[in-house]
């Protein structure tokens, strides 16, 4: 092996051993083609505005002087930020050392000499995959305005508007959403390109030899053409001959049928893609979403939770695999979607960070296998979210407490117990459903104790609640995990108590305030 | 307990009459299943329960003699929601008097068999669902409310009748401060004279006690039974 081939191959082994190496090659790759990085954003922001900024530059130098600081601008500091970006991007496209390792380690276990050579073809076959592709050509062109003694090429600078293509999200989806009717194109094109080519040559012969005809060239033939078929129709440049107005006719005719196609082409294309886009866009907002439950299944239990959690200011993600309670859920306005709850792809898709987005999951199901598996699937994701789930056969509960599930929720217990209450004390149940109802405009409420409330308040009977015509029910002590009922106004609160009042809404929200204002001294 | 006097029916022989039997065995002298098959009859029989058959046609007359109608509890816990609004119909069709609980799976339903004649309903979504939510947005109250509801802890909930003698007759609710004297919170008055609707103290609203206002009070036991001395009032 000579000096150059072991030089090569010892670079390649330091740069994949260093981690330095490494951790800067994967930032650049997140900035520039990982969507999800959060940062890439502000990337895409800069280049958009830069790209802007020379496209204003350029129309206005048509006309007027630009100052010699916007100039050197243009011409260098974006140029060079251009050409930085699509050196990095050269970069990122694919890892050198790792093919030369691989070439270097596969010679080496079939015991033959390291073929350096062809090693290095590979890099730069790779390298020139990248180059060759359209958009790296755009990214190329857009830096050519650089070299701008070449008046002439300072019309690459549109190229720059090409690439923002590749900063803007919605950009982006268009093109992509095109690009999947490749083929319709192409034939489309195809048959554009041969009636134009055969009526512009057609017209010249007709019309050129003619005196009082515009149409003289066949550059002239191919413009009129080309109007004519998009159905545009200047009238600049008209046929006098009836030949030649047989030849228009024709390609009128073609015309119509070339703008309807490509019509619906993309109409069809974005149809089909809706759906895609759509989905795109909430796995966009569930990204987004700082906090939310996360509710699987949208059966009627699930319905009434999520309406409530909704009503009460909380979000919530609906996951079902049936359509038809997804569209409802879609209805109702909730974030919902089509992915099985108890499949890992599906949280993987949405990128659930469960550790710091997910309030809860409530498996929902009406079926209890498939909360068990939906609980297990989360389980093993997180060990620490909370899971609730309901419960539909009593034989079941063992498994679903197996499953993680920190809280079941079991129907017909509830029903037994309600059984029990309207048994027992029918007026009284009645009252406190009442209460809880909400409907009737009192409320028991929770009050979480805090530091702020806690320097100004130090026991029950400082809180004052009775100006507000509340009922202080009692006092839950953090540390002890007791309740207190009706505690005496010496009961001392300490931070993280909760506070169980009952009064009106209007007078626990001013009691709220109340409790949080630093109390005057007098 | 009073109620032990009378009896109760369950129609339907699923998970939820099962988990009402359990609950509402203690409250009552016999407890008895309605079934609508032979199979369900055995398995109920095997395990030890009062059961009998029914269906749907059947001559409710033969049915019910067994028990003293005036007294009698009904829980309608059949598993198909036509059936049960049936079932209550039939049954208000031929009993005026007795009490009809019916279980109802969202509110159209319930509407029905409140139509139908059923005296209470058991909304079981409804319910469902606010435990969980409760569970979820304020899980301190939901636990004391659940214990104090399914009377799994000393605290009690209470509805006490103001007698005709009470020393408290006459005097308006909020001049007594009833927590610090009885220890005891008062949810809310129902005053049949005026209205059935409740009258909630933390509502603010004043109201001066007549005899047979009803008083829904919140306690330990003692205390409960404490102010129902001292009201003179008796516990119904």
């Amino acid at each position: 092996m000579n000096l150059l081939a072991r030089f090569v191959v010892d670079t390649a082994y330091m740069r994949l051993a260093s981690e330095g190496y490494q951790r800067k090659k994967t930032l650049f790759n997140n900035l520039l083609n990982n969507h999800d990085y959060p940062y890439k954003r502000y990337f895409d922001y800069m280049m958009i505005a830069l790209i802007l900024m020379s496209v204003v530059i350029l129309i206005r130098e048509v006309k007027y002087h630009v100052n010699d600081v916007w100039l050197f601008f243009n011409n260098y500091v974006i140029s060079i930020v251009f050409l930085t970006d699509y050196l990095l991007r050269m970069w990122t496209y694919n890892d050198n050392s790792k093919i030369i390792v691989e070439q270097y380690e596969k010679d080496q276990m079939l015991q033959r000499k390291f073929r350096f050579g062809y090693a290095m073809r590979k890099v730069f076959g790779k390298k020139f995959e990248y180059a060759r592709s359209v958009t790296a050509i755009i990214d190329l062109l857009a830096i050519v305005p650089f070299f701008h003694q070449m008046r002439l090429l300072r019309i690459f600078i549109l190229f720059r508007v090409f690439k923002l293509f590749r900063y803007a999200n919605s950009l982006r989806t268009f093109a992509s959403v095109l690009a999947t009717k490749k083929f319709e194109f192409f034939t489309l094109m195809m048959f554009a390109s041969i009636v134009i080519f055969i009526s512009s040559v057609l017209i010249y012969v007709m019309e050129a030899n003619n005196a009082d005809s515009p149409i003289n060239t066949l550059y002239d033939a191919f413009y009129w053409a080309v109007v004519t078929i998009s159905t545009v129709g200047f009238g600049d440049i008209t046929p006098i001959t009836d030949a030649g107005r047989f030849v228009a006719m024709i390609i009128i005719v073609a015309g119509v049928a070339v703008l309807s196609f490509t019509t619906s082409i993309i109409v069809s294309a974005f149809t089909e893609k809706l759906d895609e886009i759509k989905e795109r866009k909430t796995v966009d907002d569930v990204t987004k979403l700082k906090q939310f439950y996360l509710i699987c299944g949208f059966e009627d239990v699930a319905q009434q939770v999520a309406s409530k959690l909704r009503r009460d200011g909380y979000d919530i993600i609906v996951m079902d695999q049936d359509l038809e309670h997804i569209r409802q859920a879609k209805e109702h306005g909730h974030i919902a979607l089509p992915y099985d709850p108890g499949a890992l792809d599906s949280y993987k898709r949405l990128k659930i960070d469960f550790g710091r987005q997910v309030k809860a999951v409530l498996c929902l199901l009406e079926d209890d296998v498939l909360n068990v598996y939906t609980a297990l699937t989360v389980r093993s994701m997180n060990k620490d979210v909370r899971i609730l789930s309901t419960l539909v056969h009593e034989a079941n509960r063992k498994k679903i407490l197996m499953a993680g599930v920190d809280e079941v929720v079991y129907t017909q217990e509830l029903v037994g117990m309600i059984a029990k209450e309207f048994s027992g004390k029918p007026v009284a149940i009645e009252a406190f459903h009442a209460l809880r109802s909400e409907q009737t405009g009192v409320k028991l409420e929770e009050i979480s104790v805090d530091e702020r409330m806690i320097a100004n308040f130090a026991s029950v009977a400082e809180l004052g609640h009775e100006k507000y015509h509340l009922i202080m029910m009692g006092v839950h002590k953090k540390e002890k995990e007791w309740f207190l009922f009706n505690p005496i106004g010496s009961t001392v609160l300490e931070v993280g108590d909760i506070l169980l009042v009952i009064g009106q809404n209007v007078f626990i929200n001013e009691f709220r305030i109340h409790i949080h204002q630093k109390k005057r001294k007098s | 307990m009073k109620r032990k006097q009378s009896d109760a029916i369950v129609f339907g022989y699923n998970e939820y009459a099962s988990q009402i039997v359990r609950n509402i065995r203690s409250e009552y002298r016999s407890v008895r299943y309605y079934v609508m098959s032979d199979e369900n009859l055995e398995s109920a029989l095997e395990q030890g329960y009062d059961a009998a058959l029914f269906d749907l046609s059947d001559d409710w007359e033969e049915i019910i003699t067994s028990n003293n109608i005036e007294d009698l509890m009904v829980f309608c816990a059949l598993e198909n929601t036509a059936n049960n609004i049936f079932l209550t119909i039939s049954l208000r069709a031929t009993f005026e008097a007795v009490q009809i609980i019916a279980l109802a799976n969202d509110q159209e339903s319930g509407n029905k068999l409140k139509m139908a004649g059923a005296n209470k309903i058991i909304p079981m979504v409804e319910a469902t669902a606010n435990v969980i939510t409760g569970l979820l947005e304020s899980p301190v109250s939901s636990t004391i409310v659940h214990h104090l509801l399914y009377e799994e802890s000393d605290l009690k909930l209470a509805q006490i009748t103001m007698a005709e003698n009470s020393k408290f007759i006459g005097k308006y609710l909020h001049d007594i401060r009833w927590h610090e004297v009885f220890g005891i919170i008062i949810l809310a008055v129902v005053d049949h004279a005026v209205s059935t609707s409740f009258i909630f103290t933390g509502k603010g609203q004043n109201h001066q006690l007549d005899p047979g206002d009803m008083l829904i009070v919140i306690g330990y036991e003692k205390d409960i039974e404490a102010f129902k001395r001292s009201v003179g009032g008796e516990e119904t």
